[in-house]
């Protein structure tokens, strides 16, 4: 069987489907050979069109009423718009106001007025690694932490503190902890920063700050003066070495003594790289 | 100002059915009745074009003017009443089909009866209800909508949900399908 052209064949049926007698005596002169496949689908166009189903005599049958006697109310398509974005809205505050009764974020301010940042001072054989205090206390100095008490009857190292935060800097938690224990800070500029997450509660500050140390990498000296020296923790291993490893910058003078913690203390270095004793 | 817009846009003289559908949701029952008795038929048509059988196309009618009278309210007016109308009628007696022959399969595997089932035959050539049969239910649709209810491809295109070019290009297929299987048959 031949296959009929596909511009025909959309001829064929335009033209079965019309029924238009004019119509289907141009196509047979045009296209005589097309004839017989032309009456075949006038026959077929007929019959399907004939085919269609009508109702009975009687009319159709009485329509029931749905149960729920009244047609139901529906919104709009497009109020699902602005109800998913009110939606949204009302879960993002629900998220941020559970946050904050879980957590409450305490941001305090950059630089509190009791924490004093250190000038960096470097050494000429390496720019990159601040000079060791020259004036960094012996192990012998006796701590002298108690002897400044504050005018209340507890000293603010001892005062019992809360501290609970998420991924803040590290330099912000302590400047949180200085304002609330009354502690000023000198924090070495050299101090990494790193955003840290903390929950310490019903602890001394002293105790927070050295657990701090410890996890974080730093080092409390006590100074005095309701003071503390901060700097980082010194490369114990390079130490060993014998290598020089200046990681804490020098003190400026009128800076008050540090007081450095038993030779047990893993957190220190057992000796000043570059001696002194002031 | 904007009621006074509201107003005059409601003076606009609408069609037939608009008039019927904005009376009904106004409460009035009888303009329900007046929707039925006006496309009963066309809707019948579809639904037995689809089905192949008048019980089961007289039930899906039914079906369709009850979620027509239960959701009317959903009718967003952009297109013509009769389009939505079709379309709720189409996809209804779809399903319809599609239920009814799952619970015919079942009481056949119940009763262990391997009898196949035959059209019921339509007004006419026996020819056509046959080749109809062996259509598949969408196919039908087009068939149905075209050539019963003379609708245009834009109108089939709305019912149908799609583009006008894919329902040319489905009806074109579901026509050569049917030739196909309407020579078959004859032979």
């Amino acid at each position: 069987m031949n296959r009929i052209p596909p511009e025909i064949e959309t001829l064929l049926w335009s033209v079965a489907e019309s029924g238009d007698d004019q119509a289907i005596n141009e196509f047979g002169d045009r296209y005589p050979e097309q004839r017989g496949e032309l009456l075949k689908r006038l026959g077929m166009v007929r019959q399907l069109k004939g085919a269609r189903p009508h109702e009975g005599p009687f009319g159709p049958p009485r329509f029931e009423v749905p149960r729920s006697s009244k047609p139901t109310f529906a919104w709009p398509k497009w109020t699902w718009v602005p109800a998913t974005a009110l939606l949204g809205v009302m879960a993002y505050a629900s998220y941020t106001f559970t946050l904050s009764v879980i957590n409450p974020v305490q941001v305090p301010d950059p630089i509190p007025s009791g924490v004093t940042r250190l000038p960096i001072v470097r050494s000429n054989n390496n720019q990159n690694n601040p000079v060791i205090p020259q004036n960094l206390p012996r192990d012998d100095d006796e701590p002298r932490i108690i002897e400044d008490k504050p005018e209340g009857n507890t000293p603010p190292v001892s005062k019992i503190v809360t501290l609970r935060f998420e991924r803040i800097s590290l330099h912000t938690a302590l400047d949180a902890l200085g304002k609330q224990s009354g502690i000023r800070m000198e924090i070495a500029p050299n101090l990494e920063d790193p955003d840290i997450s903390v929950n310490y509660s019903g602890y001394s500050a002293m105790q927070v700050l050295e657990e701090m140390g410890m996890k974080f990498g730093f080092s409390v000296f006590p100074q005095g003066d309701n003071a503390v020296l901060i700097i980082p923790e010194v490369d114990k291993k390079k130490q060993q070495g014998g290598i020089v490893e200046p990681a804490v910058p020098v003190l400026p003078e009128g800076i008050g003594k540090a007081i450095p913690p038993t030779n047990t203390d893993t957190r220190l270095p057992s000796k000043p790289s570059t001696g002194g004793g002031g | 100002m904007v009621s006074t817009i509201l107003e005059t846009v409601r003076e606009i003289p609408q069609d037939e059915d608009a008039r019927y559908v904005e009376r009904f949701l106004s409460g009035e029952q009888g303009a329900f009745e007046q929707i039925y008795a006006k496309y009963y038929e066309k809707v019948y048509s579809v639904a037995r074009g689809i089905l192949l059988d008048a019980d089961d196309a007289a039930d899906a009618v039914q079906e369709i003017f009850t979620q027509v009278y239960k959701h009317l309210a959903n009718f967003d007016r952009r297109s013509k009443f009769g389009t939505w109308l079709f379309r709720i009628a189409v996809n209804r007696s779809i399903q319809f089909g599609r239920k009814t022959k799952y619970r015919l399969r079942q009481t056949e595997l119940n009763e262990q009866i391997s009898e196949e089932r035959t059209p019921e035959a339509l007004v006419g050539d026996p020819d056509i209800s046959v080749a109809l049969s062996q259509l598949v239910p969408n196919d039908r649709a087009l068939i149905v909508l075209f050539y019963w209810e003379e609708m245009s491809l834009a109108e089939i295109a709305s019912s149908l949900d799609c583009s006008e070019n894919a329902a040319k290009t489905r009806l074109y297929r579901a026509r050569e399908r049917f030739k196909v299987f309407y020579e078959k048959v004859g032979i």
